[in-house]
């Protein structure tokens, strides 16, 4: 019971970073529980224990069928705005550019 | 030996997370069209006498010619959309799958994304044979006049409606057949292409 409760943690813990930290963007959906207790290798009841802890503190929305997403006040970022900069991202990558270059270039673009 | 270690989730990943979105709304827009055009000849096919159903154009005196219809048509819709939920399946397993390293997510990705990739080329290679394959049956049906000896009379020729698109009918359908045979041929190239290409492939990252 309490592996179960920290594991819960643990996933709270790291779903909350990603949100808190802008990395999951506002009205973004997170993996489903499903997907979060298979690759985590937990039951789903640890990864719902999870998300439904998220729900609480308002950082989450939950809504059936719909699935849990980011709710508007908990990310910095709107969801479009974190997609273009994960595309960058792997943009970034996959080209072998510098990131140093990309970063020095996009402040350049935004203070154009 | 090969350690797994679980990959914390990032995004959401679901059937169309490794799939080439272009190759996918090709897919949708030709198995769409096939299903469509199936639909359309079935209704308008007719019953005949040995139980098949299929479009009958009658001529002047009784001479008559059949296309297209249930007959065939029934299958072919059946089997595209067995063909479309295996791959749906498919796809949504080769998207579920656990991550197993942290380190080889970028390389586990890439194979998925080449997974994805074959079963899409090979499900639209047989749809779009399938698509040129219909329409050029349509195509000859029409082109294909019809003779008629009545005794005591010449012969006469007749052909459907649409005979005078027919030529341009049966370029329509040899389109979407040569693009389908040619996404089958890349199937079985790209394992021959791979090998060769191993050393100076270069790194491609996706989602998490």
């Amino acid at each position: 019971m309490t592996d179960r409760v920290l594991q819960s943690t643990s996933i709270y813990d790291h779903f909350r970073g990603l949100i808190v930290s802008g990395r999951l963007g506002r009205g973004e959906k997170l993996p489903t529980v499903r997907q979060t207790a298979r690759d985590l290798g937990v039951s789903p009841g640890t990864a719902a224990r999870a998300y439904r802890q998220l729900e609480q503190d308002g950082l989450v929305v939950a809504r059936t069928g719909a699935g849990t997403k980011v709710s508007d006040t908990a990310s910095p970022l709107p969801a479009e705005i974190v997609e273009l900069v994960r595309k960058l991202a792997l943009k970034t990558t996959n080209t072998q550019v510098d990131p140093n270059d990309v970063i020095t270039s996009f402040r350049a673009e935004l203070n154009s | 030996m090969l350690v797994e270690q679980p990959v914390i989730p990032v995004v959401r990943r679901t059937w169309t997370s490794f799939a080439n979105r272009r190759q996918l709304r090709l897919l949708i827009c030709s198995a769409s069209a096939l299903i469509a055009l199936t639909v359309i000849c079935g209704v308008a096919s007719e019953p005949g006498v040995d139980g098949s159903a299929n479009i009958t154009f009658i001529g002047p005196s009784g001479g008559y010619s059949t296309t297209y219809g249930w007959t065939a048509g029934l299958p072919v819709v059946l089997m595209t959309i067995a063909l479309i939920g295996l791959l749906w399946c498919a796809l949504y397993l080769d998207a579920a799958r656990p991550f197993t390293r942290v380190g080889s997510v970028d390389s586990d990705s890439r194979a998925r994304a080449a997974a994805a990739s074959t079963l899409l080329t090979v499900t639209l290679g047989a749809v779009l044979v399938t698509l040129g394959s219909v329409v050029i049956d349509l195509a000859y049906t029409a082109m294909g006049s019809v003779g008629l000896q009545v005794p005591g009379s010449d012969p006469y020729m007749w052909s459907p409606g649409y005979s005078s698109i027919a030529p341009a009918l049966t370029w329509v359908g040899w389109v979407p057949q040569v693009i389908g045979v040619l996404y089958l041929l890349r199937v079985i190239a790209t394992p021959l292409g791979r090998r060769s290409d191993t050393s100076r492939r270069t790194p491609v990252v996706t989602q998490r």
